[in-house]
C-alpha cells in the first residue's frame, strides 16, 4: 500500500518538525514519518532553548515563519537574558521550557496542519525514482510512501547505542527504539557514515532534594520571547512562570572529584569502549575532573524538566559513568544527600553523515531530492537541528514544486553560517553554534533577525502579507526614530554634564545631535527619552536594543561591510555545481581536486575550501567570467 | 566499531613530477629529482642497485637509503649510467611525499635521457618552483619559508644567505606564529565569555587585554621597520655615481670595486656609457652604476652616454654625488643633480684630497650644492685609497645591511609580507581605538581578527584556519559547557 506526497520527512524531532511546517508553509503535502507518535520534538537532554549563537538561531527561524520560538515562548518556565554586560550583538534570549508541554504544542501544531500526515513507522529503506534521483521511502512493514523529495531528520537514533558504565544497549535516548535499517540502506546507495558521541546527566527526582542547601537562579523579569508579536497574542504559557523557582545551582567539591578520579576506570569513554568523537563543547563531569585538576569545583545547575513531572535535570553532570558511581557524585553535591537518581546519565553513539556530503541547501549531493537535516548532519542541539530542518524543508518542497532551491548567506544570517560550514568545512566533532562563527557577528542580531530575513521569507511565501508588514512597520518606527534623534539637540547643561560624567563619558562642551550622545557605550535609549523630552515614542526592549546597536555599531558596521562587501559581491558569484575542476586552466590540481570533491556553489564558498589558495581563487574567477561570457 | 575518516583527498589521483634539481650544463655531478605518489615505483624501475632491488611493495623498498647502481632504460634493458640514488618516503621527506633522487653524472644528453626515461614510466615535468610549492602545501614549511628558498637561491652575498638561511629555519615564520598565538589567546579568552557566559562570566583583565594588543603590535612595528632593509638585502640595491665630468667617478668606482673596471683617461668625456658592477656592501647587494658626466655636449657619443646616465638614474635607490676638492661646487656639480629633484638619497663625496688636502667646510659644500645639512659627506682620494673605509661603511649605513644582521630576529624581505604585517598593525590600531572608546568586545574584536588574518596570510594560513584556533584554545584551556 503506498501513498504519495510531495515530501516525506523521516524523524519527527526539531529538525522534523520544522522541515515538516516549512514544506507545508510553502503549500507542498507532507508524509511525516516517525516511529513514535509520543516522542515527538522531545528533548532528551537540558531542558532549555536558547543561549547565545542557539538564540540567534531561533529568532531567525521564527523570523522565516518557523515554529520552535513561538513553542518555546508558550512552554517557557523561565527566562534568561545572557551576555547583558556586553554588546546587543552578543547578548541572547534563554528560555528554560517544560519538555511536555513543547512537545504536546509540536504535535498540536502539526496535527492542525491539514497538509502534514503523520506516518507511524520505520524508514527502511530509499526509493529511486526513473532519474535515479530519491523518490520517496520504503517502511520496515513494507509500505510504500512515494515522494518527490526526501528529508532524513533522524537525529540520533541512527545505530543509536547508548552506554552507561560497562554496558551497551542498542537504544535511542530516553529508551527509545533505534533505527537499524535505514543506514544499511544509505551507505548502499553510497553515503558514507561516521560516528559521533554525545551524553546526557542524570535525573533526579525533585522531591528527594534539600533546597535549604540550594541558591535559587531567577530568571529575568523582562518581557522576553522568541516569536514575533504581531500574529496574534502571544500564547500565555500553558503554565505561566509563577513565584516558584525552577532552577537551582550548586558545585562539585572535593569528594566529587575524588570520587569521579578514582573510577575512571570504569568509564567507557576512559576503558576504549566509547570511539566515536565527543563534543568539545560538552564535555562530560569526567572529563572536565580529568582535563582541568586545578579547578576545585564546577558549576551544577538542577532544572525542572516539566510542571507534570518530577524529574530534575542537573545540568553540568554530563556522565557515563556506572549508576553506582553517579549516585555517589551526585550524593557528595550540598543539598542532594539523599538524591535519588531516577534516569541515570548516558553516553550515546549514532550514525552521522561525514562531511562534504551536503549542499549548502542540505541536500545530499550524491542523490538530488534526498535532503538532510538535524544531529544527522553532524550537529548538535536542538536549534541547530530545528534550523537545518527549515532549510532543508524549504528547498525539499521546493524541488517537489519545480523550483530552485534557496541559500541563507553567512552574512545575512546565522542560517547562512550554519549551512555553509557544514557544506564547505569538515566536521570533526558535533558541530555547536558560537558566535565566534560569524565573522560578521555584529550585523546578525538577535534584535534584527525579522528586519533582515522577512522580506526574503515573505518572497518564498513562509509568511504572509500581515507579517510582512508588521515587520515593515517595525522597521519605520526604528527608522523614525532613529530620525527624530537625528534632527534633536541636546543642549549642554550642567546637570546633564554631572550625569554624563557619572556615566563614566566626556561632558559636552556645546548642544549636540541626541544621536551622537547615543551612539556612546554606556548611553541607552532612556537617557535619550529624559534629555531630549517629550515625543520620543516608547519602544519595547527589542526595538530600544536594535536602536542601540544601530547606533553603537553603525560605524563599525560600515567599515567592515565596505572590506566585506567588495569581497561579498565576489563571494556571492555562483558556481556551477557541475563544473569540471580539472579542466579550468591554470588552476593547481590540489585545488581541482578539493573543489571537485566539495563543489561549492558560490565563489566565497569555493575560497573556504580546504586546499584553494588565493591565487587559484583567481585562476577560477577570471575562468567563471569568460565562461559566463560565451554563454 | 565502525570507524570511517573521510576519504583522504590524496587518494585522488594526483602527479609525480621530475626535474634536474642541479644547474643545466656539464658538471661532475647531475641530480634528478622525483616526488610524488609514483617517485620510488619509477625510481626502481630505472634503477638496480648493485645489490639487488627490494621487491616494489617491500618494506625495505619505503626506507630511507642511499644505494649505489645502474641506471637503466628499463625498456631495452641498456645501462645509461652508474651512479646513486636516494629514496625518502613521505612524509618526513622536503615535499612531504614519497620523494626520490637519482645522482648521475653531470652532461645535458645524458640527463635528458634519464628525464625522458621517467616521464616515460609516468612522471610529468615539475613546474617552476613546484617542489618547494608541494613542501608549502602539505605543511612542510609556511609560505615565508617556501620565500625564504627563492633567496636562498638568488643571494648574492654572504649576509643575505645568512638571512635567507635563518628565515628558512623558520625564524619569521615562527615569530609570527608566536604573535598570532598570543592574538589568539586574548580572542579566545574573551569568546569563552560571549559564547559560554554560565561557565565563564568574567571578561579577561582590562590591563591585560591592552598590554597583549600593545606588545604584538609594537612586535609587527619592530619588524615593518626591517622591511626596507630586507628587501634590499634580498633584492639588492642601486647605487648610482653621478657628477660633472672628470672629477673621478670612475676611479671611485673602481676602487670601490677594488679592480680597474671602467677607462679613467684625462680628457672630459672619456667613460662613454653606464658601466656597472655588482658588489657586496655590508652584507647588501649592490649594483654600483657608473655614468657618463651628466654636461651639455655636441658629440653624439656623449648624448647617447648622458641618455643611459638619466636612465640609470631612474632605476637608483641611492645617489653617490661626486665633486672635486677645492672651490666650492658650481653649476655643472649641480646639475648632475638636477634630473633628481632631490627624489633619492645622497651621500656626497669630495674627492681628490691628494691634490687639495686642506678640508672643507661641510656645510658650504652642502650649501652650494642645494643639499639639506645632514646629507651624509665624505672626503677620499681615489688615487690614494685614503677615505675609503669611511666610505664603504657610510654607504652600508645607509643601506641598512649591518644593522639588520645585528638584529637577531626575524626579518621581513619580500613586499608581500610588508603589505600584510601593515594590515596586522592597522587592524590592530583598530581594535586599540575601539578598545579605548570603551566599545563593547565584539566591536574591537573585529580589528583583532583582522590583524589575526593578516598575519595567517603571511604565513600562508587562511581566516578560518584562524577561526578554528580560536575555538580551540577556548576549548583547551577554559572548562566550558555541559
Amino acid at each position: 500500500m503506498s501513498r504519495r506526497y510531495d515530501v516525506v520527512v523521516v524523524g519527527a524531532g526539531h529538525a522534523g518538525c520544522e522541515a515538516a511546517l516549512a514544506a507545508a508553509r510553502l503549500g507542498a503535502t507532507v508524509g511525516l514519518v516517525t516511529m513514535s507518535e509520543r516522542c515527538v520534538a522531545s528533548m532528551p537532554c537540558n531542558p532549555a532553548i536558547g543561549g547565545p549563537g542557539k538564540g540567534h538561531l531561533v529568532r531567525e527561524i521564527d523570523a522565516m515563519g518557523g515554529a520552535m520560538g513561538v513553542i518555546a515562548d508558550g512552554a517557557a518556565l523561565q527566562s534568561r537574558l545572557l551576555n547583558t554586560g556586553k554588546g546587543p550583538a552578543v547578548q541572547a534570549l534563554r528560555l528554560l521550557t517544560d519538555k511536555q508541554v513543547y512537545s504536546q504544542s509540536m504535535r498540536q501544531k502539526l496535527r492542525a496542519e491539514p497538509r502534514i500526515e503523520m506516518v507511524a513507522g520505520e524508514a527502511a529503506a530509499l526509493v529511486m525514482d526513473r532519474d535515479g534521483d530519491a523518490g520517496g521511502v520504503t517502511l520496515a512493514d513494507g509500505r510504500a510512501l512515494g515522494a518527490r523529495a526526501v528529508v532524513l531528520a533522524t537525529g540520533v537514533y541512527l545505530n543509536s547505542s547508548v552506554v552507561s558504565g560497562s554496558s551497551r544497549l542498542r537504544a535511542g535516548p530516553d529508551g527509545a527504539r533505534p533505527a537499524q535499517l535505514l543506514p544499511k540502506a544509505l551507505e548502499e546507495a553510497g553515503l558514507r557514515l561516521g560516528r559521533f558521541k554525545t551524553g546526557t546527566s542524570p535525573r533526579v527526582d525533585r522531591r528527594s532534594v534539600d533546597y535549604g542547601e540550594l541558591r535559587p537562579e531567577p530568571g529575568t523579569s523582562l518581557p522576553l520571547q522568541f516569536g514575533h508579536r504581531f500574529a496574534g497574542s502571544s500564547a500565555p504559557a500553558a503554565t505561566a512562570p509563577g513565584e516558584d523557582p525552577v532552577c537551582w545551582a550548586t558545585y562539585t567539591n572535593e569528594t566529587t572529584h575524588r570520587i569521579i578520579a578514582g573510577n575512571l576506570h570504569r568509564s567507557p569513554l576512559f576503558d576504549g569502549t566509547i570511539d566515536g568523537a565527543g563534543p568539545r563543547h560538552c564535555p562530560s563531569i569526567e572529563d572536565k575532573v580529568h582535563r582541568f585538576p586545578n579547578r576545585d569545583r564546577h558549576p551544577v545547575w538542577l532544572e525542572r524538566e516539566s510542571m507534570s513531572s518530577d524529574l530534575l535535570y542537573v545540568l553540568g553532570l554530563s556522565t557515563s559513568l556506572p549508576v553506582d558511581v553517579q549516585s555517589a557524585m551526585l550524593r557528595s553535591l550540598p543539598g542532594l544527600s539523599s538524591a535519588e537518581i531516577v534516569r541515570p546519565g548516558y553516553a550515546i553513539e549514532y550514525d552521522y553523515l561525514l562531511s562534504g556530503q551536503l549542499f549548502p541547501t542540505m541536500e545530499v549531493k550524491l542523490l538530488r531530492g534526498l535532503f538532510a537535516a538535524g544531529q544527522i548532519c553532524g550537529t548538535s542541539g536542538y536549534e541547530e537541528a530545528a534550523a537545518l530542518g527549515l532549510i532543508a524543508g524549504t528547498n525539499a518542497a521546493r524541488r517537489a514544486l519545480g523550483q530552485e532551491p534557496v541559500v541563507w548567506h553567512r552574512s545575512e544570517s546565522y542560517l547562512g553560517v550554519l549551512a555553509d560550514d557544514l557544506a564547505t568545512r569538515s566536521v570533526s566533532e558535533p558541530y555547536r553554534m558560537m558566535t565566534a562563527r560569524a565573522e560578521h557577528r555584529l550585523h546578525l542580531r538577535h534584535s534584527n533577525a525579522d528586519l533582515r530575513l522577512a522580506s526574503l521569507a515573505a518572497e518564498l511565501g513562509m509568511i504572509d502579507r500581515a507579517r510582512l508588514a508588521a515587520v515593515s512597520g517595525r522597521q519605520k518606527l526604528l527608522a523614525d526614530t532613529k530620525a527624530a534623534l537625528m534632527l534633536s539637540r541636546v543642549m549642554r547643561s550642567e546637570d546633564l554634564n554631572r550625569e554624563l560624567v557619572a556615566l563614566g563619558t566626556t561632558p559636552l562642551r556645546q548642544g549636540v545631535r541626541a544621536w551622537s550622545l547615543l551612539k556612546r557605550p554606556r548611553i541607552g535609549y532612556e537617557h535619550m527619552c529624559a534629555w531630549v523630552g517629550e515625543g520620543m515614542p516608547r519602544l519595547g526592549h527589542d526595538d530600544r536594543q536594535e536602536l542601540e546597536a544601530m547606533a553603537k555599531y553603525g560605524g563599525y558596521i560600515r567599515q567592515q561591510e565596505n572590506l566585506l562587501s567588495r569581497q561579498g559581491r565576489t563571494a556571492m558569484r555562483p558556481v556551477p555545481a557541475e563544473l569540471d575542476y580539472t579542466k579550468v586552466p591554470g588552476l593547481a590540481h590540489r585545488a581541482a581536486a578539493h573543489l571537485g570533491e566539495v563543489r561549492p556553489l558560490t565563489l566565497g564558498q569555493a575560497s573556504r575550501v580546504e586546499g584553494v589558495t588565493s591565487a587559484d581563487l583567481s585562476v577560477l574567477a577570471g575562468y567563471l567570467r569568460e565562461w559566463r561570457r560565451r554563454r | 566499531m565502525r570507524e570511517r575518516l573521510p576519504p583522504s583527498l590524496g587518494e585522488l589521483a594526483r602527479d609525480t613530477i621530475v626535474a634536474l634539481a642541479t644547474p643545466p650544463g656539464t658538471g661532475a655531478i647531475a641530480v634528478v629529482r622525483l616526488s610524488g605518489p609514483h617517485a620510488l615505483r619509477i625510481a626502481y624501475q630505472i634503477f638496480r642497485p648493485v645489490s639487488g632491488s627490494p621487491p616494489p611493495h617491500s618494506r625495505s623498498s619505503r626506507r630511507r637509503s642511499m644505494r649505489y647502481g645502474r641506471i637503466t632504460d628499463p625498456k631495452c634493458g641498456t645501462m645509461v649510467d652508474q651512479g646513486l640514488l636516494l629514496t625518502m618516503p613521505g612524509p618526513k621527506s622536503f615535499t612531504g611525499e614519497d620523494v626520490a633522487e637519482l645522482h648521475c653524472h653531470g652532461g645535458e644528453l645524458l640527463v635528458n635521457r634519464v628525464l625522458e626515461i621517467c616521464i616515460g614510466l609516468g612522471a610529468r615535468p615539475a613546474a617552476r618552483g613546484e617542489f618547494t610549492r608541494r613542501a608549502y602545501l602539505n605543511g612542510r614549511i609556511d609560505l615565508t619559508q617556501a620565500e625564504a628558498v627563492a633567496s636562498l637561491v638568488r643571494a648574492e652575498t654572504e649576509q643575505g644567505l645568512r638571512l635567507a638561511a635563518r628565515q628558512l629555519e623558520g625564524g619569521l615564520g615562527q615569530e609570527l606564529c608566536g604573535l598570532l598565538r598570543r592574538l589568539s589567546g586574548v580572542a579566545a579568552a574573551v569568546e569563552a565569555t560571549i559564547d559560554f557566559p554560565d561557565d565563564e562570566s568574567e571578561m579577561p583583565d582590562g590591563e591585560w587585554i591592552r598590554s597583549e594588543l600593545a606588545a604584538v603590535k609594537g612586535a609587527l612595528e619592530l619588524l615593518l621597520a626591517t622591511a626596507d632593509s630586507g628587501r634590499r638585502m634580498a633584492e639588492g640595491v642601486n647605487i648610482v655615481i653621478v657628477g660633472r665630468p672628470n672629477v673621478g667617478k670612475s676611479s671611485i668606482f673602481n676602487r670601490l670595486l677594488g679592480r680597474r673596471r671602467a677607462i679613467v683617461d684625462e680628457h672630459p668625456g672619456t667613460t662613454r656609457d653606464v658601466v656597472e658592477a655588482r658588489l657586496d656592501l655590508g652584507g647588501v647587494p649592490v649594483r654600483l652604476m657608473d655614468t657618463a658626466g651628466l654636461r651639455e655636449s655636441d658629440e653624439r657619443v656623449e648624448r647617447r652616454g648622458m641618455a643611459m646616465t638619466e636612465g640609470a638614474i631612474d632605476t637608483g635607490d641611492l645617489l653617490l654625488l661626486v665633486v672635486e676638492a677645492g672651490p666650492l661646487p658650481g653649476p655643472d656639480d649641480r646639475r648632475a643633480l638636477a634630473g633628481v629633484g632631490g627624489a633619492l638619497p645622497c651621500l656626497v663625496v669630495v674627492n681628490k684630497t691628494d691634490v687639495e688636502p686642506a678640508p672643507m667646510d661641510a656645510d658650504e659644500v652642502r650649501g652650494a650644492l642645494g643639499l639639506e645639512p645632514g646629507t651624509p659627506l665624505v672626503a677620499v682620494s681615489a688615487l690614494t685609497g685614503a677615505g675609503f673605509t669611511e666610505l664603504e661603511s657610510d654607504l652600508a649605513g645607509l643601506t641598512g645591511g649591518p644593522a639588520l644582521l645585528a638584529r637577531d630576529a626575524a626579518v621581513l624581505t619580500t613586499a608581500r609580507q610588508e603589505r600584510a604585517i601593515r594590515a596586522g598593525v592597522a587592524g590592530l590600531e583598530k581594535a586599540r581605538t575601539a578598545y579605548e572608546a570603551a566599545m563593547p568586545a565584539e566591536v574591537w574584536l573585529v580589528g583583532t581578527y583582522l590583524a589575526m588574518d593578516s598575519l595567517a596570510q603571511a604565513i600562508g594560513r587562511r581566516s578560518d584556519e584562524v577561526r578554528e584556533q580560536v575555538l580551540e584554545e577556548v576549548f583547551a584551556r577554559f572548562c566550558v559547557g555541559k
